[in-house]
């Protein structure tokens, strides 16, 4: 920051063609004048004038205090085109007895001339009551802040500070935050680190652990360190960072009321909450002299190397361009860089990766990336250079990456070659088409597809359908074998079909009225029937035979005795005269079916 | 003879139940969309198109016609999606792969598939080049013959060493195409594919954004769904890498 308004300050000088009057003065001032043994107070020396190379004040030596240096900051304003540039110097004041102590007049020199501040009274008192009057700062834009339970009386405190408290958009400023441990703890303490919106964080690790001995007490400290990079300009504040502890108090138990043990114990536990002050970051933005048309966004400090994978190649292979950039920064936002356009190549990103390293506490390491060039046809071609640029803060001006120009050597024939050689473009068609068919108009896109057939009910049942017929061929072809081979199963199957032809004959009888033949056909019939049935030959079975046969095959009563009836009925009313044959006649064939569907039934 | 008669009917009836006609509407619909796309207002006919697919019409031609008007507004990723969807139900359509190797040709990813054993290229390319409904039917014809030649053999009582070889042969056909109808119902319906939509997609280690990158696609590049997790397909693409894609990135076929 210093070395930007510098060098601004040189240029106006020059611009302007006159030498400005330059002026220095030192101030110097207590954030409070009254503090406690066991707390500290910040010192400000303020450097302010236009002379472009301010001096800066030595670490002063302050009889009865402890020195810490606090960082530092720096403010430029323009007065009526005057430029004039103030940088603050803090340091910690810790006080090592009581009483009125005095800050000496603090002096800086500038080309021969001495500049000093006036002294300072500063009455320390044996309380740490005055810790409570810190929140009534006089000092802006503190880059060290500490805080301590009042409790603990200094046995426990946190602080924050950060490495800069200016800098520029994406330029890495480190956070630390200590905790200081003077007594033992009941637990782990749980970190929670600041929020920081507007910036992109990063953690540092290793969390550092360490010994440190202020005003000849010893203390354990543990120090946590995380990467800050501003996204945005402006002032950017880091938030305050807590720390639960629970102190373990165990060894105060002989010094106090031994009656009130239980009582300490249970508060001892009870968590105590440290917190820090929050940081205020003046981020810079980048500056527009210089800045280049195509600037990435990268600040740090890189380098860039490529290569390439092979240098003979065949047309429509790829040939893959590795970049690969590393340093300081924040590696992680590295932009991709520009793919170019090249005649007679088609061009794309293929890839990327990154290696993150933070040893030092700097964000460094190296990110890839990976340009695909397919040729399109054969020829030396050079590819173009890959660049990049990027911000160097310490530098203060943009820098450019360059990678190395590769030549490749292309092999083989272009598509159109092939077809032009050809002279068949019909054939080659695909090959040299330069756009998509036509669609399709009509119906045929609303037409529904219908599913798949497999699931299809119709088409399921069809093909059982199928199987079904199988199995009916099978089933007739196998009774026609079985009655074919079987007289006896073919005359009880036919016996049925037989005497109904019987009695249709006998009923076209009745109707001719031809009582005598009639009677004859019925009785054919039945005698027929049983013989089927039987298996027996019809011819001369006697009533005597029926009705053993009839026995033999367990055929009910019932039918049995109404058998003989009708063949005795039918005997007798061929030689017996009768009054009303149509009736006779009728009521006989009447019987004659109906005892054979009785008998079908039971012989089922 | 007769129940041949009768099955014959009943084939004939089958392949007109297949037949379903859309309604005016929904043809005035496609008809449409055919005007925005002549007219060159391709995504007035994406939405036309869009709105016959949104009654259930499953139609190569329809999603041939929106592949093209996707691929006429630089989707190319839809547009190969929409050819490779169409493909399911017309395979050997002429206009659709052209198109589709038209479209492949536009892309930036060259993926050299993973060795295969070619016999299994072949028998996969063979059986694509059939619909699961065609293979179905060949399927069927095969059981029918079997069915009308077993059934002579049992009438006839005919058992001569012709019609027993004949009869295997068949048989070994109705077994083929059974196998060929599975494969392609799994193939097209029960493998689950998607495309990438958008122009530049970082393929994660896993479901999410936290992950590593695997590698870049570019879109139009086709892969199979493994799984689904939480906003995330994990594919496997043609040379066998694999990789998490967000499913707002890609598009089901």
């Amino acid at each position: 920051m210093r070395r930007a308004v510098c060098i601004f300050l040189f240029l106006i000088l020059i611009a302007g063609g006159s030498l400005i009057a330059q002026d220095v003065t030192i101030s110097a001032g207590v954030d409070k004048s009254v503090v406690g043994l066991e707390g500290q107070i910040v010192l400000e020396i303020t450097v302010s004038g236009t002379a472009q190379d301010l001096p800066e004040p030595v670490v002063p030596r302050i009889d009865g205090f402890n020195v810490y240096s606090a960082g530092r900051s720096m403010r430029t304003s323009i007065v009526n085109g005057a430029v004039e540039a103030s940088v603050s110097y803090r340091f910690i004041l810790t006080p090592q007895r009581t009483g009125k102590l005095t800050i000496p007049p603090q002096s800086i020199e500038y080309k021969g001339r001495k500049y000093s501040t006036d002294p300072i009274e500063v009455t320390v008192v044996n309380t740490s009551s005055s810790q409570s009057q810190r929140n009534s700062s006089q000092i802006q834009n503190n880059s060290q802040n500490r805080s301590s339970n009042d409790v603990g009386t200094n046995d426990f405190w946190v602080e924050a500070e950060v490495d800069k408290d200016t800098a520029y958009v994406n330029e890495q400023v480190t956070l630390t935050f200590r905790f200081y441990q003077g007594k033992r703890l009941h637990s782990s303490p749980d970190y929670d680190p600041p929020s920081a919106t507007g910036f992109w964080v990063e953690d540092l690790p290793p969390q550092k652990n360490y010994y440190k001995t202020i005003r000849g007490r010893n203390y354990y400290v543990i120090q946590v360190k995380t990467a800050l990079f501003p996204t945005a300009p402006g002032v950017k504040k880091v938030g305050k960072a807590y720390l639960k502890i629970k102190e373990d108090d165990l060894f105060s138990l002989f010094d106090r009321d031994p009656f009130g043990f239980f009582e300490r114990k249970r508060a001892s536990r009870k968590p105590i909450e440290l917190e820090t002050d929050p940081i205020e970051i003046v981020v810079l933005p980048l500056p527009e002299t210089g800045k280049p048309e195509n600037f990435s966004g990268s600040v740090g400090d890189f380098r860039m190397t490529t290569s390439i994978d092979k240098t003979e190649v065949e047309v429509n292979q790829p040939v893959t361009v590795t970049v690969k950039v590393s340093g300081e920064g924040n590696i992680k936002t590295l932009p991709e860089p520009e793919v170019p356009e090249v005649d007679d190549f088609r061009v794309f990103s293929s890839g990327k990766s990154e290696n993150v390293s933070k040893a030092g506490y700097v964000v460094a390491g190296w990110r890839t990336f990976e340009l695909t060039f397919v040729p399109k046809k054969p020829g030396k071609f050079k590819l173009p250079k890959i660049s990049s640029n990027y911000f160097d803060p310490d530098k203060e001006r943009y820098l450019v990456l360059d990678g190395r120009e590769f030549e490749i050597n292309v092999t083989g024939v272009s598509n159109e070659e092939i077809a032009a050689q050809n002279n068949v473009p019909r054939n080659r068609f695909d090959l040299v088409a330069k756009d998509i068919r036509y669609i399709v108009t009509g119906r045929k896109g609303t037409e529904s597809w219908g599913g798949l057939y497999i699931h299809d009910t119709v088409f399921i049942g069809i093909n059982t359908l199928f199987a079904a017929g199988l199995l009916a061929v099978w089933v007739v072809r196998r009774r026609q074998d079985k009655l074919e081979g079987d007289v006896g199963y073919r005359r009880q199957k036919r016996a049925v079909k037989m005497a109904k032809v019987r009695l249709s004959e006998s009923r076209r009888l009745a109707g001719q009225d031809k009582r005598e033949e009639f009677f004859a056909e019925i009785s054919r019939a039945l005698t027929e029937y049983v013989g089927d049935k039987f298996n027996t030959s019809a011819f001369g079975l006697t009533s005597e035979q029926i009705r053993e046969l009839f026995d033999e095959k367990t055929v009910p009563d019932g039918l049995k005795v109404s058998y003989l009836e009708m063949l005795e009925a039918c005997d007798r009313a061929r030689f017996a005269p009768s009054a009303d044959h149509q009736a006779e006649m009728n009521e006989m064939l009447d019987r004659a079916e109906k005892w054979i569907v009785q008998f079908e039934d039971v012989s089922k | 003879m007769r129940s041949t008669v009768i099955f014959i009917v009943l084939l004939v009836l089958a392949c007109s139940y297949q037949t379903v006609y859309p309604s005016d509407a929904l043809e005035h619909e496609f008809e449409q969309g055919n005007e925005y796309y002549e007219q060159g207002d391709y995504t007035s006919a994406i939405d036309q198109y869009h709105r016959v697919l949104s009654t259930g019409v499953e139609n190569p031609v329809l999603y041939y016609n929106l592949g093209n008007a996707y691929f006429k507004t630089g989707q190319l990723g839809y547009a190969i999606a929409m050819y490779n969807r169409g493909m399911k139900y017309d395979p050997r359509n002429d206009d659709l792969r052209a198109n589709l190797r038209f479209a492949r040709q536009q892309m930036i990813d060259k993926v050299d598939p993973a060795e295969r054993n070619p016999i299994w290229n072949w028998i996969k390319g063979t059986i694509l080049n059939l619909t699961a409904n065609e293979w179905s039917a060949l399927t069927s014809f095969f059981f029918l013959v079997i069915i009308l030649i077993a059934s002579w053999m049992i009438w006839s009582r005919k058992r001569t060493s012709i019609l027993k070889g004949l009869l295997t042969f068949v048989i070994v056909l109705f077994v083929v195409s059974s196998i060929g109808t599975g494969i392609n119902v799994h193939l097209n319906f029960f493998t689950p594919k998607g495309t990438i939509v958008t122009p530049e997609v970082s393929v994660k280690v896993g479901p999410g954004d936290d992950f590593d990158e695997q590698f870049i696609a570019h879109e139009g590049l086709t892969f199979e769904i493994l799984n689904q997790e939480s906003g995330w397909y994990q594919g496997v693409f043609d040379n066998r890498l694999k990789g998490w894609v967000r499913i707002s990135d890609a598009v089901k076929i």
